[in-house]
């Protein structure tokens, strides 16, 4: 299982790059920072590797990727629905009962610190919650490959220790992760470094 | 993911106030009862000005041949199709003079059975004379009194009304006495809707000679009284209202009441109405509202096609998420659109049934065909563009 970018560029007209010739294998785990100043291309990068945007020149393979899973920056939710419903939906998708997806559900919760308001509604969060619980869902769809953008921006500095952890537990279980970082302490956390500065025009 | 679970989720969404079904159901519900009640209401004012139209006496056909008119012939007609009354009538020569009022007598007509088709809304209880309210007024008399004159009574089983609309005047002051059908009148009504086709050529059957309208007609001999001529496409006897030149026919044939031209154009109203493609504007309209009741909520499917969830569950689930506004709007147009027909219909509930079923209808479809629209547009790769276009 891995993920293959060969030669991805991206630009914004056919002669301004924003990055070119970006060859990587991203293989199982292994947690990669993605690092680079603000515009340098994170975020259009993720979008690539999810082969949500085609690439300006280059390819990215898959091998053996069947799930991917990509969490926002902001968390987006659905207002009037509890944390435990975020988390259970794609739980519920893979063919667990109710049961056992609510049971799943929690242990994902307690994970990032949630379980207490697991009955709370989703409007009701915090930045730092909602975030947490996208990252919950995120890793409860049980993906091959999880993208993760700035999944430490709206955290105190403990928690997003707490969650670096968790990401790169993730990966422990065979998952390649990708964070989208400028935190130091999320970078540390990473087993690689891909910064985009030695891919820029 | 399970059948169970898909409605389950549904239900949840109903229930948390996500599907927002309180609003779409009182949006989609206006809607229906809006385009149910425009077009509705035009068609209740065309049967309303065709029932004026017959009430007033547009429909209504006469023949006049004094002496001529086979009473027997005429109470015939009943029998066709369309024909809501056909009597034939005579005037009397002598007016009656009453014991009440001795200085005004008041002209008698005497006419056959069906007679109270045409002057009374059913038939009376009981034998008697049929008099006007103008009549009954002056005498202070009501069905069931006696009417007086020297040497005879006679028991009131009617009292009709004879507005000054542009009907025929003389019926307003005057006492209409049933008789035998099998006597000589001088005049055969035929109150029809709609009306007959070459309605001349079936009262001219009428007549006792036996003249077949197919020769009255190669005579083109028919008199047609100018003022009062019949619609030419009805009245094939008076073919383009000329005047008879036969000596022998002395038939006259003309509306009850002119005034309101020959033909109703009812149909042509109908079908002409500007609010009969009213079930397109109504489906155009439900389109929209289904799909917008789906598309603002893109980012919630998009992301639940992100988590796991395929795109037909996710179909399935809007679905059944807005079956749950779609069905309470239609209990709640229901009885409100089927009240207005009961009481606008004037007795033709089905068409008016049939209008608003239509309108209803293609309000169901074009929501649903909305919602499906808008659920085959979310795509989970959509999802970062949804997202930062929020």
């Amino acid at each position: 299982m891995k993920v293959l970018l060969e030669k991805v560029a991206h630009s914004f007209d056919e002669k301004t790059f924003l990055f070119k010739d970006l060859n990587y294998d991203l293989l199982p785990n292994r947690t990669y920072a993605l690092v680079g100043p603000s515009g340098s291309g994170k975020s259009t990068l993720l979008s690539i590797i999810a082969k949500w945007l085609e690439p300006a020149a280059g390819d990215v393979k898959y091998q053996n990727i069947d799930k991917i899973n990509w969490v926002f920056q902001n968390p987006h939710g659905v207002a009037n629905r509890t944390v435990l419903d975020h988390v259970c939906l794609p739980l519920l998708a893979q063919g667990n009962t109710e049961r056992s997806a609510q049971r799943q559900a929690k242990e994902f919760l307690e994970l990032f610190g949630l379980l207490n308001i697991a009955d709370s509604l989703f409007k009701e969060l915090s930045g730092g919650e909602a975030q947490r619980l996208m990252l919950a869902r995120g890793i409860a769809s049980k993906p091959n490959l999880l993208l993760v953008d700035e999944p430490t921006a709206q955290l105190d500095t403990k928690t997003a220790i707490s969650v670096s952890d968790r990401l790169t537990h993730l990966a422990d279980k065979g998952a390649i992760v990708v964070i989208a970082t400028h935190d130091e302490h999320t970078r540390d956390a990473c087993t690689d470094v891909i910064d985009l500065v030695n891919w820029a025009v | 993911m399970k059948l169970e679970v898909v409605l389950q989720e549904a239900k949840k969404s109903f229930f948390s106030g996500t599907t927002r079904a309180l609003r779409y159901t009182i949006v989609f519900a206006a809607v229906l009862i809006l385009g149910c009640f425009y077009d509705l209401l035009t068609v209740s004012k065309i049967v309303n000005d065709a029932n004026a139209y017959i009430s007033s006496g547009s429909s209504t056909y006469i023949i006049s041949d004094a002496g001529k008119i086979s009473g027997k012939k005429c109470e015939l007609l009943n029998n066709l199709n369309g024909v809501q009354a056909a009597l034939a009538v005579r005037a009397e020569k002598n007016k009656l003079n009453l014991i009440a009022l001795p200085s005004a007598p008041v002209p008698v007509y005497s006419v056959s059975h069906s007679a109270y088709k045409m002057f009374l809304n059913s038939a009376p209880a009981n034998q008697g004379v049929y008099i006007s309210n103008t009549l009954a007024n002056t005498l202070n008399l009501t069905v069931n009194s006696k009417l007086s004159t020297p040497g005879k009574t006679a028991n009131i089983s009617g009292i009709y009304s004879w507005p000054s609309d542009g009907r025929r005047p003389g019926y307003d002051y005057a006492i209409v006495s049933p008789t035998i059908d099998n006597d000589v009148f001088d005049e055969c009504w035929v109150k029809s809707w709609p009306t007959l086709n070459k309605i001349g050529d079936v009262l001219k059957t009428t007549i006792i000679d036996g003249r077949s309208s197919s020769e009255e007609s190669d005579n083109n001999s028919s008199s047609v009284q100018s003022s009062n001529v019949a619609n030419p496409n009805q009245a094939n006897g008076a073919n383009g209202g000329v005047a008879g030149s036969s000596a022998k026919d002395t038939s006259n044939i003309f509306q009850l009441n002119t005034t309101n031209g020959f033909d109703f154009s009812g149909l042509d109203d109908y079908n002409n109405r500007t609010t009969q493609n009213i079930f397109f504007i109504i489906l155009l309209i439900s389109v929209f509202i289904g799909f917008a009741a789906i598309i603002i909520r893109r980012i919630e499917f998009a992301s639940a096609m992100h988590a796991g969830v395929k795109k037909t569950k996710v179909l399935l689930q809007v679905l059944a998420e807005s079956a749950l506004w779609i069905v309470p709007s239609v209990i709640i147009t229901l009885p409100i659109v089927f009240y207005f027909a009961i009481f606008e219909s004037d007795g033709d509930i089905l068409s008016f049934v049939n209008i608003a079923f239509r309108i209803i209808v293609s309000g169901v479809f074009g929501a649903l065909l909305g919602v499906v629209l808008a659920a085959l547009s979310v795509r989970e790769k959509s999802l970062f563009k949804y997202f930062k276009g929020r």
